[in-house]
């Protein structure tokens, strides 16, 4: 199942994200009232249509995973998740539904009016991602528990969903999200840039683009890396067992250092890093005195997988490198900067910069689910069942058929955007679009 | 008002519209290009949440008879799963990628047999899973269904006026 949820993760977070990436060019073309804009609009819409198709089979075959491996976890928890699923469904409903109208008014409905078919689709967008996050922050903090011949009785399930844990969860998770679709296309323009050489009003229009999209990115990183934050400080008051794992903190205690590069062995022991001294406990609890616990405080049996730490390590250094460059694509913009220097941001090698900044950011977000998934082993319910007992069926051989058939998926899709984006060329302003 | 409902309705707005789908899948064997905008513009996609949502329903509002309606269902639900995938495969390939003006027999005849397949699966799920139900005494989860109704009752119609003017430009 894991495969088919690393799968669609790719092209959920792209359909979350793009709604509200073309809306934002949507709007830019509408205000300065610029048809080449609205045509990249327009191109970026069918990109969508076909990630939503990707994703529509991706997310059917989790369902029927989901239905037929783990109903143990449906029994167990069904009175709360059901909640989180159900909306889950409203939400993907409309999501899709408006965008294939969307699209397909592209010329039909003109103006303002037609940016606004397209608010529900942003909306429902974020509506799946919020809804199935709320359900997996449940399974990770699922809080107090009344379970009664082995099944969760609640008559709350919308307080056991809308939680802390949930909260930093679902903020974190999306502005992710949205970072990384708006890196994706920041990747396309700086291509289309490369390969077409665009002049005159098509150059304008990339460029206004690109400087909307950066300035978007660099708000999305500061979110997400404050937000990070935060939810690191509550995951140590929180999960405190998957904390010590991620941050290499063997044993309870004061002034616990930062360790970076280090690795467990199997005895629960930190070999190797570099120390620096006090500052896991300040950024616990803002204080050299914050007292962290440590993983040798739990028995051997629930600790996590313990290479989430190296996992996690990788991600930090993906967002570095990623921040980074786009913070510097989205400064040399400044304009009282030396026209030298503002001239940097349309050069080869800054493009070419910018081109891998949306697989990895995909990369950050496949990094983070796993944190969180295998920082949460050997528990699927956190702290109340554990993994193997949440399994009910063998899928047995029919197991590798998805992922055989999510490459050939993942082939076809691929080729179909680079299609789209390659051989059609240069956008040409289309008449009657505006 | 049962929580059956919440699995019924869904299914029946699903099912005219997947039958529309089926028949301008074979309609349109040997035919060069989707020039009506019929795939384009995947309503497919958007019909099939409402089989998402049926789905989903049943799931969590019938937690308690999954684990037995999924082993007597196992077979037809991964067979309907894999022609899923096969069906987006074809879809991407003769809509998005093909851009030849000759058409591919071949494909077109396996885009709308996966259409057959497809059906014949949910029937016999539905079917089995009918059976499980009434023949079983299950509890649904009914702590849901105030939380739930809003959606119900307010989405599906919101959604319908969209998919109306879809269909009806959809060249039949």
């Amino acid at each position: 199942m894991a495969d088919s949820l690393g799968f669609h993760i790719i092209f959920a977070l792209l359909g979350v994200g793009l709604p509200l990436v073309i809306l934002l060019i949507e709007q830019l073309g509408l205000r300065r009232k610029d048809p080449l804009i609205l045509e990249h609009a327009k191109r970026l819409s069918y990109a969508t249509v076909i990630l939503v198709v990707a994703g529509v089979a991706s997310g059917t075959i989790i369902s029927i995973q989901m239905s037929l491996m783990w109903g143990n976890l449906i029994e167990f928890g069904g009175q709360i998740m059901g909640l989180a699923f159900g909306w889950e469904g409203y939400a993907f409903m409309l999501e899709a539904v408006f965008l294939a109208f969307y699209v397909s008014t592209w010329g039909k409905v003109k103006g303002w009016k037609h940016w606004l078919l397209g608010v529900p689709v942003a909306i429902g967008s974020f509506g799946s991602a919020f809804a199935i996050t709320l359900g997996n922050a449940w399974m990770q903090n699922p809080g107090v528990l009344n379970v009664v011949d082995g099944v969760v009785q609640t008559d709350n399930p919308l307080g056991a969903l809308l939680t802390k844990t949930a909260f930093f969860m679902v903020s974190h998770s999306v502005a992710g999200y949205y970072l990384a679709t708006v890196l994706c296309v920041l990747g396309i323009y700086a291509f289309y840039t490369l390969k077409f050489k665009p002049s005159g009003k098509d150059q304008q229009a990339v460029r206004q683009i690109m400087f909307r999209l950066s300035a978007t990115a660099v708000l999305f990183v500061a979110i997400t890396a404050i937000l990070g934050h935060f939810q690191s400080q509550y995951l140590a008051e929180s999960q405190p067992r998957k904390f010590a794992a991620i941050e290499l903190n063997e044993e309870t205690r004061t002034n616990a250092p930062y360790i970076i590069g280090g690795e467990w062995n199997e005895e629960g022991k930190v070999e190797g890093g570099i120390r620096i001294p006090n500052m896991l406990s300040i950024l616990a609890g803002n204080s050299s005195t914050t007292e962290v616990k440590g993983l040798q405080d739990f028995p051997k049996d629930t600790w996590p997988m313990l290479f989430v730490n190296i996992l996690f390590e990788l991600k930090l250094l993906l967002v570095a490198i990623v921040s980074g460059v786009s913070i510097l694509f989205t400064a040399l913009h400044y304009k009282k900067l030396k026209e030298k220097y503002r001239a940097w941001r349309y050069n080869k090698p800054l493009l070419l910069a910018l081109l891998p900044l949306g697989p990895l950011t995909i990369i950050i977000v496949e990094l983070g689910w796993m944190v969180a998934e295998f920082g949460r082993q050997p528990f699927v319910v956190n702290g109340y069942m554990r993994t193997d007992q949440a399994f009910s069926g063998q899928i047995g051989t029919w197991g590798y058929i998805f992922p055989v058939l999510f490459i050939f998926l993942f082939i076809a899709t691929t080729i179909a955007l680079w299609l789209l984006f390659k051989k059609q060329g240069k956008v040409k302003p289309a008449k009657g679009i505006l | 008002m049962s929580a059956i409902w919440f699995v019924i309705v869904p299914l029946i707005i699903y099912i005219p519209m997947f039958l529309v789908e089926l028949f301008i899948a074979f309609r349109r064997i040997g035919k060069p290009l989707d020039k009506g905008g019929e795939y384009l513009h995947a309503t497919w996609e958007a019909t099939h949440t409402f089989l998402i949502l049926g789905l989903n329903y049943f799931m969590w509002l019938y937690s308690s008879a999954i684990v037995d309606v999924a082993r007597s269902v196992f077979v037809p639900l991964i067979l309907f799963g894999a022609i899923f995938i096969v069906r987006a495969i074809l879809y991407v390939y003769l809509f998005y990628i093909k851009k030849s003006t000759q058409p591919n027999v071949l494909a077109d005849w396996l885009f709308a047999v996966c259409h057959v397949v497809m059906l014949a699966c949910i029937s016999y799920v539905t079917f089995a899973t009918a059976k499980i139900l009434i023949g079983g005494n299950y509890e649904s989860n009914h702590v849901l269904l105030p939380l739930l109704y809003p959606g119900l009752f307010l989405m599906v119609p919101l959604v319908s006026v969209p998919l109306y003017f879809l269909y009806k430009t959809k060249k039949i």
